[in-house]
């Protein structure tokens, strides 16, 4: 094989895992956002001594778990050159339709479980078809089923439902091994996005949607089905992260169920390094991306800061972030031969190219 | 009306991006009241020295005189307030706005101040367009007119903004016969009326009907400025071609069984058209921009609509209505277009390489990562792909090796096409590499008994590496040059009948 200036950890003797370590490898250094997040643990755990205990980073985890359960699927829309920003109210009807099988029915937890996903993924299958196959813009179309979603949950009924015994409340406050129910769901929800996106065909294929879709279709790539059964995904993901949301409250309001959660999902996987145009970006990052927004409000309560001065944190952390991406892909573009240089050391599974981006 | 003409002269330009050279110590005399035509193969330079005039590039060196006052360098805003209006093949025009409101667009005329006065503008744009005897009013959304109809806007806004040179960059290499001609009376009038004009194009007709005088440029230098008069259609294709060494090519080997047949094919611009590929060729389709080149070869690849004839592939017979299916078959297309249609260009060598065979190189659903680099090592290393290096940004690649990863998208083990459909392959792509590209392209239909079709403007390019062209104007097929007649001068001649 005559190549010489393949790096070493490139050669075909590799395996999997040795592609997986270096990608994380890659992934980490110089990434804006972990020295960001390990600054605000470090100055958090200064700050304040209630910061490092168990209980306390349960409920980072705890608190994040929902967001990350929805922020994966939507972290791969909005690679492939999407965006759903029904999240929001779709999460509000997985919540309250599962409450009313829960409450109405017999039909016991999975199967409330499973009515509630249904839910979320007809409005995806909505979603999908619109912005896929009619080709209408993902923003309008999802800001329309957004309000739409919404209103029908509110004609569905307008009371909270609550009340709906310890199985389907598990969901919500069990724990398994002393860790809580939501936090693994979301550590399978960063898991299986991890490795589709990373380890599978269909996972370069998102990228390449989401960077050229001309040159996907040219290709011979999906690029219909594909981001069509990513709404669904997305659609069904939401609903579950409702179900949860129900189930730890033990209540479903269909007026302020999941009302802008939208919102902090496209800020943690903005913030996480996705681009908001697609094709660049990674789960890791948006692992990141949560961690931090839910370390900032965390470590700011801890120290008494107001709800309103958290907003402003988290709105200007975005912004900053933002900014970086900006400043670094500049700083890139001036200095192209230094650059190439370094990244021709890299292994032969290149990272996505928001690592890239953000080296 | 009387116009007035600039007088521009090219002093000695020099121009190179990266490492290629693409205008060395290039002169041009433009003189008042002349149309003044401007030859050459594609990468000629050209379009270099249109940007240059037009301030879309700035020269390394050099000088553009107007009427005397000497420039090293034109901002797109100097070049028009000095009268140079350069109108490129997209003409410039928003579609959505009206006649006038193109005309005026920038400039528009107000009345109160910040209202736009339409009605003024309608008649002065009306006053404009008479000259010419338009079948449309100042009020006609520019995209209800003809592609003609659009050239007369964008000359009438030109002149609007008192040009005086106009550069026109192949002007009727999207315009039928009658209309052509049209435009050419429409450009001797403004001519006689006293306007220069810079006149791009391939059609040695179009040069002894239209032009005063001649420019000849190749390979980034003018090797020929005569008045027309004093020149022969044979002197201005030597000029045009030179004499330069040819790529040797392999002894030339009775053709295969036929594999790709096009059946009266026909589409939007295009056909019908009726040609068959055999294993062990390649076959170019000769013909210039708006030909109905890239429409056709999109129509066989299913990337377009046809709207009938057929196609015959292996055991396939119909038309191909989605990309996938014609890869499935063994089709692959790369366009013309590598960046906007082809590349994913912050991505990896090997993304792009390996695009459509992840999942085929895949194991149980994971990707093949040992795999995948084994593939693409051997393919970038038989197509000499530098850097070969997997990791690299194919954004950080020349034209020639980024022309390369395409060709190893459909050439690898896992992907491997039998007929190859390529667009304009050597579009900016310098000569070095051009090469390289006719000998691969030569070894792939040697050694794999597989059949490549491409695309070409360029004569030279069809003869360096084709075994017989299908000549193609105005969308029809109108000659066939079998291999022992194969010649630039052939080829010109025939487009040119």
């Amino acid at each position: 094989m005559p190549t010489p200036n393949l790096p070493s950890d490139a050669s075909p003797r590799d395996g999997r895992a040795r592609a997986v370590l270096s990608r994380l490898r890659a992934h980490m250094v110089g990434n804006v956002l972990i020295v960001g997040l390990a600054l605000l643990m470090i100055y958090f755990s200064l700050a304040s001594s209630a910061f490092w205990t168990i209980s306390n980073l349960r409920e980072i985890a705890l608190e994040g778990a929902i967001l990350s359960i929805v922020a994966v699927p939507e972290a791969l829309i909005i690679l492939s050159g999407f965006v759903d920003l029904s999240v929001g109210s779709v999460l509000g009807l997985g919540g309250v339709v599962a409450g009313l099988v829960m409450t109405q029915t017999h039909a016991g937890t999975l199967v409330a479980l499973l009515a509630g996903m249904g839910a979320g993924a007809a409005v995806g299958v909505i979603n999908g078809v619109l912005c896929t196959y009619v080709g209408m813009s993902a923003i309008l179309v999802t800001l329309g089923t957004l309000t739409a979603v919404r209103g029908t949950t509110l004609l569905v009924t307008s009371l909270p439902i609550f009340g709906f015994g310890a199985g389907f409340d598990f969901l919500g406050v069990g724990q398994v091994a002393g860790i809580p129910v939501p936090v693994l769901f979301a550590a399978a929800a960063f898991l299986i996005g991890g490795v589709y996106l990373g380890l599978t065909p269909g996972g370069r294929h998102v990228y390449a949607i989401g960077v050229n879709r001309e040159a996907a279709y040219l290709s011979g790539i999906s690029i219909r089905r594909l981001p069509f059964l990513l709404f669904i995904l997305t659609g069904a993901t939401a609903a579950f992260g409702g179900v949860l949301f129900a189930a730890r409250l033990d209540s479903a309001p269909p007026g302020t169920l999941g009302v802008g959660f939208e919102l902090t999902v496209l800020t943690a996987v903005l913030l996480g390094g996705v681009a908001f145009e697609g094709g660049r970006g990674s789960i890791f990052g948006v692992l990141l991306g949560v961690l931090f927004l839910g370390v900032l409000q965390n470590g700011l309560t801890l120290m008494n800061v107001t709800d309103f001065w958290q907003q402003v944190a988290s709105g200007c952390a975005l912004i900053v972030a933002a900014g970086l991406d900006i400043v670094s892909s500049r700083a890139r573009v001036s200095s192209g031969g230094r650059r190439l240089r370094r990244i021709s050391l890299r292994p032969a599974q290149s990272p996505p190219a928001g690592a890239a981006a953000r080296r | 009306m009387t116009l007035v003409g600039a007088h521009v002269e090219v002093r000695s330009l020099r121009k190179s991006f990266g490492g290629t050279v693409a205008l060395d110590d290039v002169s041009l005399d433009i003189r008042p009241g002349e149309i003044h035509a401007l030859l050459g193969h594609n990468g000629a330079g050209k379009s270099t020295v249109i940007r240059c005039l037009g301030g879309g590039i700035s020269p390394d060196a050099g000088e553009i005189a107007i009427n005397g006052t000497a420039y090293r360098r034109l901002a797109p805003r100097e070049a028009m307030s000095a009268g140079i209006a350069v109108i490129y093949q997209n003409l410039g025009l928003i579609s959505a706005l009206t006649t006038a409101e193109n005309i005026f667009l920038g400039t528009e005329l107000r009345k109160f101040a910040i209202l736009s006065d339409r009605r003024a503008q309608n008649q002065a744009a009306e006053r404009e367009l008479a000259q010419f005897q338009p079948d449309f009013t100042a009020t006609t959304p520019v995209d209800r007119l003809s592609i003609a109809e659009q050239q007369l806007v964008a000359i009438a806004k030109a002149l609007h903004r008192r040009a005086t040179l106009l550069v026109l960059d192949e002007p009727t290499a999207a315009l039928s016969d009658a209309e052509a001609t049209a435009l050419g009376s429409r450009l001797r009038e403004l001519r006689d009326q006293g306007l220069s004009i810079l006149y791009v194009t391939h059609l040695l007709k179009e040069v002894f009907d239209l032009t005063d005088r001649v420019t000849v440029m190749r390979d980034g230098q003018v090797i020929l400025s005569a008045r027309t008069s004093k020149t022969s259609s044979e002197g201005i294709v030597e000029a045009i071609a030179g004499r330069r060494p040819q790529v040797p090519r392999p002894a030339p080997k009775p053709p295969g069984e036929p594999i790709l047949g096009v059946n009266r094919l026909a589409g939007d611009r295009f056909g019908p058209i009726s040609f068959e590929l055999r294993a062990g060729e390649v076959v170019a389709i000769f013909g210039p921009l708006g030909s109905g080149r890239t429409e056709l070869l999109e129509a066989i690849f299913g990337r377009r609509p046809a709207v009938a004839g057929s196609i015959t592939l292996g055991r396939f017979h119909g038309r191909f209505s989605r990309p996938d299916q014609a890869i499935r078959h063994g089709l692959a297309l790369v366009p013309a277009e590598r960046i906007k249609q082809g590349l994913l260009q912050p991505l990896s060598n090997l993304d792009n390489a390996l695009l459509p065979s992840f999942r085929k190189i895949s194991r149980s659903g994971l990707r093949g990562f040992r795999s995948e680099a084994r593939i693409y090592a051997d393919v970038a290393a038989s197509l000499g792909i530098r850097p070969p290096d997997p990791a690299v940004p194919v954004r950080s690649l020349s034209g020639g090796n980024q022309q390369k990863v395409m060709l190893a998208r459909w050439l690898n083990r896992a992907q491997h096409a039998s007929v190859l459909l390529l667009d304009e392959p050597t579009q900016g792509i310098d000569v070095g590499v051009r090469n390289e590209l006719y000998s691969l392209l030569r070894g792939v239909v040697a050694a794999h008994g597989k059949a490549v079709l491409i695309t070409s403007s360029d004569p030279e390019e069809v003869v360096s590496v084709a075994d017989r062209a299908l000549i193609l104007t105005r969308g029809k097929t109108v000659a066939e040059i079998p291999r022992a007649q194969l010649s630039e001068q052939a080829l010109l001649a025939a487009i040119n009948v």
